[in-house]
């Protein structure tokens, strides 16, 4: 595995991970609320059914339309120009009924499904985030997050606490706790400790894409 | 033209039976027996267990079948009749009633009453437990109608709710004004493209069914070589699935159905249509449009594969899996020589073969007398086959003799495996699984009330299947 997917692998478990922290609320100003939500995760009820499913790949792209509010044709295309959910339909649990005779989606899911996954994602998350650096103004996600020389001027400002936020209501339509956001926000450290140009914008990828990669976002 | 017997009995079957069934296959009379040992049984209402209840693949048991075959009727001589199959299982089933033959800790008993399979160690009876703590997020174990919002959007628009929408379902409070709530959204997203629109969800439901080939399409979208046109299926397929139709217009129609619009669909019955050529006294609903009888009878004599699929299709019995045998007396007759007499066809043969007589008319693949009726069908195309040309209208499905392909149609859609078969494709599409045994009860609940309180309206039916713990607990 490659260092960064490792950190990117290991920082998401740690996302979701289990802590007995009680929350600690941030105020994000005035009518915005706490933003956080408790922690639940210590006792926490475990179903018998356990019947997630995955979005599969029109959910998938219409549920990262909607929540980082692109056109459904700009969630991801490869070569710039072939929608992803329908090069990557059927590994996405998918059908193909008319060209290739793929009447039901698969029993299992496939060895190619979390690449695909993650390139879907990816690719949505790197369009918000450019749509966001790009034109702050407009920002829809990274409202206010400076950058200074590449880099995340101040990670404990509020307007990253808010990004984050707003980056966990959108993929999981709920608040986060404080463990999850203080992890997203922590990653920005340690995406500049990789030495890698441009760590502003390639944290904001990778929250993004931890966020909505996640189990989480990806099923229902 | 020879005359087709009357209904057998089973015990008639039985018998006429003996002369042909495979030495150490699976025995036709071996479900109904079951059933008339264990008539509450979950796989014994409004169906019959499979032959893999008992088999791997006939010949060859599963460790309830082998634990079976080892009390069945003792020091008689192996190959066991029909005859002495039948009379000796109640008392096996009973010898080995509280073995447990697969290893999981259940008794055989209580596995087939509780709808687990005592044959597969990884399909255990519903422990009824669940596990302690809590969870602000999710209410497991019991309905959870936050859960059932999201999902809900989900599978019925396509698309989740923004968190701003959670919030104002949540402020609803009340789980009836809630409910309440759940049941407008799902009328709404019942309307959605993502739904009933082209390549939608019930479109994804009809796949199976259709079987589509992109390279013989004719009309929008045509292929290469345009034979006929699957839209119109399709097309029928959606209109009888949704508003206030009746689902058994898919076998049963003797009208089309065009689709026109986006967002919403429309879907409108025409009552002729330059892509479909079956005359209108002769029309059973998808059984007889042009891409089934291009694709399905092709170019055949005797049409089995069109039969069988639509048995599969809308019937969910696919006699390849020896499911939905009614062995007819005296069948197969073999009209078309193909060698079904052989008793390792015949137990297949002898459901398959009256089931596809009433198609003998439906003529697939034939230049300027493609897809349509055709009176002595086969005389007019295989005028030098005098054996063939004896192959009856008349036919038999689920064990009742039918006259031609419109009774077959009736009886089809009126039949319990229809109501189950239609409820068991959306408890797929919208819980992900079949029906498990700790779901049976709400699942037989469902496809009865589809049946008759709903009179056959799907829409009313996912009312009441949104509503079931199956699909409402986490």
């Amino acid at each position: 595995m490659r260092p960064e997917r490792l950190l990117l692998t290991c920082l998401l478990l740690t996302v979701t991970g289990c802590s007995d922290k009680p929350p600690v609320a941030i105020d994000l100003g005035p009518g915005a609320g706490p933003g956080v939500t408790p922690t639940y995760d210590g006792g926490v009820a475990k179903s018998q059914k356990g019947n997630l499913r995955f979005k599969g790949p029109e959910r998938l792209s219409l549920d990262l339309a909607q929540a980082l509010e692109l056109p459904a044709s700009a969630v991801c295309n490869e070569l710039g120009k072939y929608p992803c959910l329908d090069v990557h339909g059927v590994a996405l649990g998918g059908v193909d009924p008319y060209q290739h005779s793929v009447y039901e989606t698969a029993p299992v899911t496939g060895a190619a499904t979390p690449l695909a996954v993650e390139r879907t994602v990816l690719s949505a998350c790197n369009a918000r985030v450019a749509l966001d650096v790009n034109a702050p103004s407009s920002a829809v996600v990274f409202k206010d997050v400076a950058l200074t020389g590449g880099k995340l001027k101040d990670a404990a400002s509020p307007a990253v606490a808010t990004a984050m936020t707003s980056l966990v209501r959108r993929a999981w339509l709920r608040d986060p706790t404080q463990e999850e956001r203080d992890t997203l926000v922590q990653l920005a450290r340690d995406v500049e400790a990789t030495g890698t140009p441009n760590p502003g914008v390639a944290w904001m990828q990778a929250a993004c894409l931890a966020v909505f990669s996640s189990a989480e976002a990806v099923f229902y | 033209m020879p005359p087709l017997p009357e209904t057998p009995s089973r015990w008639l079957v039985l018998g006429l039976l003996l002369g042909f069934a495979t030495p150490a296959g699976a025995k036709p009379p071996g479900p109904s027996t079951f059933c008339a040992e264990y008539p509450s049984a979950p796989a014994c209402q409004g169906t019959q267990p499979a032959c893999t209840y008992c088999h791997v693949a006939p010949p060859q048991r599963n460790a309830y079948g082998t634990a079976l075959e080892g009390s069945l009727a003792p020091g008689k001589p192996r190959p066991l009749s029909n005859a002495d199959f039948a009379l000796g299982l109640p008392a096996a089933l009973r010898a080995i009633a509280n073995e447990d033959t697969d290893g999981d800790k259940a008794p055989n008993q209580l596995e087939i009453e509780q709808g687990s399979l005592p044959g597969d160690a990884t399909s255990v009876p519903p422990s009824g437990t669940c596990g302690g703590g809590e969870n602000p997020q999710f209410k497991v174990c019991q309905y959870d109608a936050r859960f059932v919002y999201r999902r809900l959007l989900s599978d019925f628009c396509g698309v989740s709710p923004t968190y701003v929408q959670v919030q104002t379902f949540l402020e609803l409070g009340s789980e009836e004004r809630q409910r309440a709530f759940i049941d407008q959204e799902l009328d709404r997203c019942l309307q959605s493209d993502f739904w009933r629109g082209k390549h939608g969800q019930l479109w994804k439901v009809a796949h199976p069914k259709i079987r589509p080939v992109g390279s013989v399409k004719s009309g929008e979208d045509a292929g290469q070589i345009p034979l006929a046109d699957y839209y119109d299926d399709y097309a029928l397929f959606a209109w009888s699935q949704t508003d206030d139709h009746d689902a058994r217009d898919v076998l049963t129609a003797n009208f089309f159905v065009k689709r026109s619009g986006a967002n919403p669909t429309r879907y409108t019955s025409v009552t002729s249509t330059p892509s479909q050529t079956v005359d209108a006294l002769h029309r059973a609903g998808n059984m007889t449009s042009a891409w089934t009888l291009t694709s399905f009878v092709m170019f055949t004599a005797l049409p089995r594969n069109a039969a069988s699929q639509m048995y599969r299709a809308y019937l969910g019995l696919d006699i390849a899996k020896q499911e939905g045998l009614h062995s007819v007396a005296s069948e197969p007759r073999d009209y078309d020589a193909k060698g079904v007499k052989a008793e390792q066809c015949a137990a297949c043969h002898a459901t398959l073969d009256p089931l596809s007589y009433p198609y003998r008319n439906y003529n697939g693949i034939a230049g300027g007398l493609s897809n349509r009726y055709l009176p002595n069908r086969l005389e007019l195309l295989f005028p030098n086959d005098a054996t063939l040309a004896q192959t009856p209208e008349k036919g038999v499905i689920l064990g009742q003799p039918v006259n031609n392909l419109l009774e077959w149609a009736q009886v089809a859609s009126n039949s319990d495996a229809f109501a189950i078969s239609t409820v068991t494709d959306y408890w797929k599409l919208l819980i992900g699984h079949p029906p498990t045994p700790e779901e049976h009860a709400e699942f037989v609940r469902t496809w009865q009330a589809f049946r008759t309180t709903h009179g056959y309206r799907v829409q009313k039916m996912l009312h009441d299947l949104i509503r079931t713990e199956a699909y409402g607990a986490p």
